[in-house]
């Protein structure tokens, strides 16, 4: 398997991981999916507030108010 | 025709680390591609609010160290998925419409075992629009096969229909 068809793939899973993430931020409401697909390091930037460090301090951050 | 903003991120990006390396004092010029409330942020979170500050030994040891080199990073080995377009946001499941709507960005990470965790979110929240948003679609080329299933289809669907 070539690097480029390589990339198309792993694009390609991106994409569709990256729609799952949409579809339960719209059906279940955006903590739970975030709680789901966000990493540990997670960075959450919001206009008018400070980033928020961490997945736990960025769920349960005041992002979703 | 114009670029497209992606385009000139990675542009700006790229200005901005060839600026870091080139000078001794590493990061100190880059420090003109920040925006005048711009909070560079540690790795460890911590909030650097002195960009008003002049350049002194403060700032500049400040600048010496290694806190904007997260962000930034080119061995993250992210992968940056296009920004979408305006959408609806709930924050919780029982949000009968959309609490809040916005432009986001979201980079993802592989993790260890395999998994896609995504590591930054970035959201700009405004007004309802007055127009519907569009679906979002990937940019052309980028995937392998077309998102024709129906269960793929019923992902791209709106992320809340209107209660109008």
């Amino acid at each position: 398997m070539t690097t480029r068809s390589t990339s198309a793939a792993v694009r390609s899973h991106l994409v569709k991981i990256d729609s799952e993430f949409s579809a339960q931020s719209g059906r279940f409401g955006a903590r739970e999916a975030f709680f789901t697909y966000a990493a540990k390091e997670l960075r959450l930037y919001r206009n008018d507030r400070q980033v928020l460090v961490g997945k736990n301090t960025g769920v349960d951050g005041s992002a979703f108010e | 025709m114009a670029e497209s903003p992606i385009a000139i991120t990675r542009n700006v990006r790229a200005s901005f680390s060839l600026t870091s390396r080139k000078n001794r004092v590493r990061v100190l010029r880059s420090w003109a591609f920040i925006a005048d409330d711009g909070i560079p942020v540690s790795s460890r979170g911590g909030e650097r609010q002195d960009l008003d500050a002049g350049q002194s030994g403060t700032r500049r040891r400040r600048v010496r160290g290694s806190f904007r080199r997260p962000i930034f990073a080119e061995d993250l080995k992210r992968a940056i998925s296009d920004t979408r377009p305006a959408r609806g946001f709930k924050t919780e499941n029982n949000d009968a419409k959309p609490v809040a709507w916005g432009d986001y960005m979201t980079i993802w990470k592989r993790q260890a075992d395999g998994t896609w965790k995504f590591v930054l979110d970035l959201g700009c929240r405004h007004a309802e629009p007055k127009t519907p948003a569009p679906s979002w679609e990937p940019p052309p080329g980028s995937l392998r096969q077309p998102l024709h299933d129906d269960k793929i289809n019923i992902r791209r669907g709106p992320l809340t229909p209107s209660e109008d």
